[in-house]
């Protein structure tokens, strides 16, 4: 297999992964926002 | 993470798999170029998706500005991110499939330039919304942006029927001289498939992220005002 063929392939999931991974802290970032609004609420 | 949500993921990941073994597996190898043609069923199907996501980010700016709805500044930012992404792919696939084919990564031909040039202002969009601390007028700034910003995708779309230049013909669409070997058309539809079916799930997830910083937003206002 051409070795930039498999570059194209695991560069192209390589992106995908990176940017589901960026997703993902930015639902960790609005769960830990939630959670200091809740708790400056209850002060 | 809702039960309807996880099986369509499990369904998208069955496509891609599909795809992948379709590529690498089944499609016949080409005559001239041979194995380093099957980038072809990963760049072409991730420029479809681009495409579909600039669309409707277009749509979608055109719904904020007539209604200043959120939920439709929401599918914006969302079909922008993600198309970013794919048109990402593009540009990353493209020159290495080009450097064994043409003998260069890159050379600044009107579908590659126009491509580059979508990349920027799909970029810029990004950082503007990113960016701006005019916070109520951000939506609309960046919805006229994409509005204009819109413009260089039709061009993208024709500049390989407009101006013959390096970058290959159409294969679909493109008249009498073009056309495909069924059996790669066949896995490029597979590949379009699975890819287009990821790019809904993803914009899907990051469409409830924007909608949770929008709902956290309000939140952060009312309690400022009280």
């Amino acid at each position: 297999m051409p070795r930039n063929l498999v570059i194209a392939y695991v560069a192209t999931w390589a992106i995908h992964i990176g940017y589901l991974l960026i997703l993902a802290g930015g639902f960790r970032k609005l769960a830990r926002e939630v959670r200091e609004l809740q708790s400056r609420k209850e002060e | 993470m809702k039960p309807l949500f996880i099986l369509y993921a499990l369904f998208t990941l069955v496509l891609l798999s599909w795809g992948l073994h379709q590529a690498l597996d089944v499609a016949p190898t080409e005559q001239t170029m041979g194995d380093i043609q099957r980038i072809f069923y990963y760049h072409v199907p991730s420029a479809w998706v681009s495409f579909l996501c600039f669309f409707v980010n277009f749509l979608a700016s055109i719904w904020y500005l007539a209604s200043k709805n959120m939920r439709a500044d929401a599918i914006a930012v969302s079909t922008a991110e993600v198309g970013v992404v794919f048109c990402s792919i593009v540009l990353v696939t493209g020159p290495l499939w080009a450097k064994p084919v043409w003998g260069i990564w890159w050379t600044w031909d009107a579908r590659l330039t126009s491509t580059f040039i979508m990349w920027l202002i799909y970029i810029s969009y990004l950082l503007l919304r990113r960016f701006s601390t005019a916070d109520e007028q951000t939506p609309k700034l960046a919805a006229a942006l994409a509005i204009f910003g819109f413009v260089d995708v039709p061009i993208v779309y024709m500049s390989i029927r407009w101006w013959r230049t390096q970058h290959p013909s159409p294969v679909i669409g493109g008249g009498e001289s073009s056309g495909l070997d069924p059996r790669m058309l066949h896995v490029l539809l597979w590949n379009f498939l699975a890819f287009a079916a990821y790019g809904l799930l993803v914009v899907w997830r990051r469409y409830q992220l924007e909608r949770g910083r929008q709902q956290l937003n309000i939140l952060y206002r009312t309690q400022g005002a009280a």
